[in-house]
């Protein structure tokens, strides 16, 4: 066994033995499916990046939270990187998604490609006027196929 | 009256109305048509006992009578949380040191207390808010056990965690 392979066992074992330490955390008495109750307890309006905070604290953390695929079905659409990661994480949990007409949507073509084949999808009511764009085609009487009925509530932002 | 009897054999003897605050308690009374319940989960293990039971026994106490929740509903379940604002004797309550308030949560999770459960959720969520993953795992004796794999990914997702 070469020094790379002995110095990446040594660093996993010291990885494993901190992962270890913290299964013994007083906080981590709680179970899994207590402590992924937390962010539902916390404001609507951070809860978006305290969520995403607390799946960066510890790899135990990291799997609660992100194996809890309710945490994952509000959506802003902002960025594609982000719809990616909730759309994996919402698993088949029916998603609420919210544009944000005013911003910079040269990425919705892309997003919304994304969110069509969620199985969890349906066809969205546009309560605040006409929908964007990007979504007509999927939503004309014509468009009534396959993709249309996998499209969701992709609806306005609420704010605008 | 109801007779609650631990398994480390301690005897609690509390009104009916304070033990049905407890779903599990209640439940198992009216199925076995008994006035003595044993809350298995409240068997010493590797932490004290009398200690946290005495404390739920308490909030029990001080609510008794008062409506419980109910989860027909699940908008109004998830309203419910978000809205919880922790009253004045609740939060003198809850204010404990972190081994108590995880014991709490322990037990009303259990008995199936679901306004305590609310109390305490509330509380951590509310020690978390707005706080960086290290403050976090300060606050909670935690460390960092991510691989540099994952602290790459973590990389990433910072990178679009700050949009709205």
């Amino acid at each position: 066994m070469g020094y790379a392979e002995v110095l990446q066992d040594t660093s996993e074992i010291h990885r494993l033995l901190l992962s270890l330490r913290n299964s013994f955390a007083p906080v981590n008495r709680i179970p899994p499916e207590v402590l992924s109750l937390i962010p539902d307890y916390c404001d609507k309006d951070d809860l978006d990046q305290d969520l995403i905070k607390l799946t960066h604290v510890c790899r135990g953390w990291r799997d609660t939270f992100t194996s809890r695929s309710s945490l994952w079905t509000k959506l802003y659409f902002t960025n594609i990187d982000k719809t990616r990661t909730y759309i994996r994480r919402s698993q088949s949990s029916p998603m609420q998604i919210y544009l944000i007409d005013d911003q910079n949507t040269g990425y919705l073509d892309d997003a919304v490609s994304l969110v069509i084949p969620h199985p969890s999808t349906q066809i969205p009511d546009c309560p605040h006027g006409s929908p964007p764009r990007h979504l007509q085609p999927f939503l004309l009487p014509d468009a009534a196929s396959r993709e249309a009925r996998y499209l969701s509530a992709l609806l306005p932002h609420p704010n605008h | 009256m109801v007779l609650l009897v631990t398994s480390d054999n301690k005897n609690f003897v509390v009104d009916r109305e304070v033990a049905d605050r407890s779903v599990f308690v209640k439940n198992t009374l009216e199925a076995r048509g008994l006035s003595i319940a044993t809350p298995p989960m409240l068997n010493g293990g590797c932490f004290e006992l009398t200690s946290p039971f005495l404390q739920v026994l308490e909030y029990c106490q001080h609510h008794r009578g008062e409506p419980l929740p109910t989860t027909d509903d699940a908008n109004a379940d998830e309203n419910r949380k978000r809205t919880t604002d922790i009253g004045e004797w609740d939060r003198k309550f809850i204010t404990v040191d972190h081994e108590m308030l995880f014991e709490i949560i322990l037990a009303a999770n259990y008995l199936d207390i679901k306004p305590l459960l609310d109390v305490g959720c509330k509380t951590i969520g509310n020690m978390v808010k707005g706080k960086s993953p290290e403050e976090v795992r300060k606050l909670f004796d935690i460390v960092n056990d991510f691989t540099p794999e994952e602290e790459a990914q973590i990389k990433k997702e910072n990178e679009w965690a700050e949009d709205p």
